[in-house]
């Protein structure tokens, strides 16, 4: 069966489009509540995929994703807060068409060019996700070891703030991941005779405490948000209105795609920079600030369209762009569904599962856009402390039923306060996290490789995949440090420099 | 910088630490070339590594903020006082978690949850109302609901598995 029927099969002789919906409904709810990123919105789900057919999990995760990403607009433009970070930049015209009484038509503009945005992703993620694979006929266990190296490099290079913290933030990851028995050799491995962690922490304890409790745990002392009109309705763009927001669209599309396959480019960065580019190309930049549908339109199509493309770095190097792909990712280990170039030939029955029912996601954004608007709004107008209270019960709950285990749900809780330190400490939660959920595959290939080289580690320069991946490693990072270095010296030469007195 | 200090010395300290258990590790007969104390082994190195370049940097930049003081990067840095505050809620929200988790054996789940709720939102700056009391009977009940009755878990009953347990004369439950 070819990747088409798949997709048509998946569509129509499974649940998938009632988990698409379902998805992106809780997205957009997600994404709707000011704090709950995208990320936090996936990781509450993970626990109630278990048991789930490992396609339509995913499905419902990704959808997730994809209505996260349009619900960051719906307080971004009715209460000036950006419910996801990627809306941030829809604050500036959304709110300012707000004001101007056209907040229907905002929303409007945001659900087309979000849905426009996300189709054409789609497209490119059917059509790159093909060729990308064929490569995996080159790939060996040297290779697959090199390029999780590659990847978390990529990944630690790529965070904010310091590179040293990044890579020992992915050194603690890694070093979670081998807690438990050790599955090639039977031995235990920093267990401390607890016979909890015979079984290792698993990636979906970590990945909710990192993501959700932690960022409670910062919510606690964040003020409130204000409350949202209840009398709203989403009005669609006429002809003239889409023929004008068509280019900016197309700019935040063609953004988001290049930082969706981006590694740690992510959706921020995309409706950042398509913002810009609107405004630069625009026929009207001068309304850009003052409620222009352009610069809703930009931003809304980027971020769209790197819930899409983002999928491509994901399942075929196993390497993702955002915390929101990172949850992606631990969900597919967590179902047995190891990302990287074999995916496609393993397992197209999977892949093209998925992207028949992410189309059908994307599609259902403009009927959920218009159902999912009043429960929205009702939830952003209800007190803070209840919503805290019941995310904290659905953590709790959630993590507790997923091995019945109150072991479980204390690790979840250390794992946030870890989150919450090393975001205190300026610690980048995301290498840590990827780290964790690629610890398994990086060891199983390092030690299937070493094996292969008869206990010499020249093996990996002499495979040349390895050697290349392992060769574009250092470039990056000998990059990064140096651009590092020169930041510095120049932040440190400006800060020599006297101010020049004003002249009265 | 003393937070870079500090964190980069725990972290050379666990490196260690970690470096001595991976050795402590007892041979299997299905080990290879490759033991499994290798990885574990090799990560310790990286991260004790990573760790002295961590507490350099930071002592570099605390000898040349010393020396050219003009020439500090400045960094971003909160109020003292915010800090301190945000620390303190945190806290405060992890002690009703904890508090929650001693209470699911104890009270059970639907009651643990409903007092979570109520605790939570209060904490959260809602006054303690018959509205809040409601609501935390209503998300108990919710709560109990979902998981329990429609997802089938088994969740903790704590004094009301016992009870039930008596009243059916069962020796438990």
């Amino acid at each position: 069966m070819d990747g088409f029927n798949i997709a048509l099969h998946t569509i129509f002789a499974s649940p998938a489009v009632f988990y698409a919906f379902a998805g992106v409904a809780w997205g957009i709810i997600g994404g709707a509540l000011p704090g709950l990123s995208a990320s936090i919105t996936m990781a509450l789900l993970l626990p109630f995929t278990f048991g789930m057919d490992p396609t339509m999990a995913i499905i419902l995760l990704a959808s997730t994703y994809v209505g996260a990403e349009y619900g960051g607009s719906i307080p971004a433009i009715l209460i000036r807060t950006p419910g996801t970070s990627a809306a941030v930049t829809t604050v500036i015209d959304g709110y300012e068409m707000h004001k101007q009484g056209k907040s229907g038509e905002a929303l409007g503009i945001s659900l087309v060019a979000g849905v426009i945005g996300g189709l054409i992703g789609m497209v490119l993620v059917v059509g790159l996700t093909g060729p990308l694979s064929r490569i995996a006929l080159y790939f060996t266990a040297p290779a697959f070891f090199a390029l999780g190296v590659f990847g978390l490099s990529l990944i630690a290079t790529l965070s904010d703030g310091s590179i040293i913290k990044a890579f020992l933030a992915a050194i603690v990851g890694l070093a979670i991941s081998t807690i438990g028995i050790d599955p090639l050799s039977g031995v235990q491995r920093f267990t401390f005779g607890s016979a909890e962690l015979l079984g290792g922490i698993e990636p979906i304890l970590v990945l909710i405490g990192m993501f959700a409790m932690a960022e409670l745990f910062h919510q606690t002392s964040a003020p409130a948000w204000d409350r949202a009109s209840t009398s709203m309705r989403i009005k669609l763009p006429n002809w003239p209105m889409l023929k004008r927001i068509m280019p900016a669209t197309l700019i935040g599309t063609g953004i988001g795609t290049f930082d969706g396959v981006t590694p740690g480019g992510g959706a921020t960065l995309a409706s950042f920079l398509s913002y810009n580019e609107a405004r630069r190309w625009s026929k009207h930049p001068e309304e850009f600030g003052k409620g222009s549908p352009e610069g809703i339109a930009a931003p809304e199509a980027a971020n769209n369209t790197v819930a899409a493309t983002a999928l491509i770095p994901t399942l075929t190097f196993g390497i993702p762009s955002s915390g929101s792909t990172a949850v992606l990712l631990g969900g597919l280990i967590l179902h047995g569904i190891e990302p990287g170039p074999a995916l496609l030939t393993k397992n197209p029955q999977f892949v093209y599962g998925l992207f028949g029912g992410l189309f059908i996601a994307n599609l259902s954004q403009l009927v959920l856009g218009f159902l999912m608007l009043p429960p929205c709004i009702w939830l952003v107008n209800r007190p803070r402390a209840f919503l805290m209270a019941f995310i904290i019960a659905l953590v709790s709950s959630g993590v507790y039923s997923v091995n019945q285990n109150i072991f479980d749900v204390l690790i979840m809780i250390g794992m946030g306060v870890l989150g919450y330190v090393m975001k205190t400490l300026r610690f980048p939660v995301l290498p840590l996290v990827l780290a964790l959920v690629l610890g398994g595959i990086v060891e199983r290939n390092y030690r299937r490789a070493v094996d292969l080289g008869y206990g010499e580690h020249a093996i990996f320069f002499q495979d040349p995949l390895s050697a290349g991946l392992l060769g574009l490693t250092v470039l990056f990072i000998a990059g990064s440090l140096g651009m590092t270095a020169l930041r510095r010296r120049r932040e440190r030469r400006a800060a020599d420099i006297p101010a020049v007195p004003a002249i009265h | 910088m003393l937070a870079n200090l500090v964190s980069g010395s725990v972290l050379l300290v666990l490196s260690i630490a970690y470096y001595v258990s991976a050795a402590a590790m007892p041979p299997s007969i299905l080990d290879t070339t490759v033991p499994s104390s290798a990885f574990p082994k090799l990560l310790a190195i990286c991260g004790a590594v990573l760790s002295v370049a961590l507490i350099g940097q930071a002592l570099y930049s605390a000898g040349l903020a010393r020396a050219r003081p003009s020439a500090a990067v400045p960094e971003e840095r909160k109020e003292p006082g915010r800090l301190w505050f945000e620390h303190k809620r945190a806290l405060g929200l992890l002690g009703i978690v904890l508090l929650f988790v001693l209470a699911l054996e104890l009270v059970g789940y639907p009651v643990a949850i409903g007092l979570l709720i109520l605790a939570v939102s209060r904490y959260g700056g809602y006054p303690l109302s018959a509205m809040s009391v409601a609501v935390a009977i209503g998300g108990g009940l919710f709560f109990w609901l979902f998981f329990m009755v429609l997802l089938g878990i088994h969740m903790p009953l704590g004094l009301w598995s016992r009870l039930f347990a008596a009243a059916h004369g069962l020796p438990f439950a």
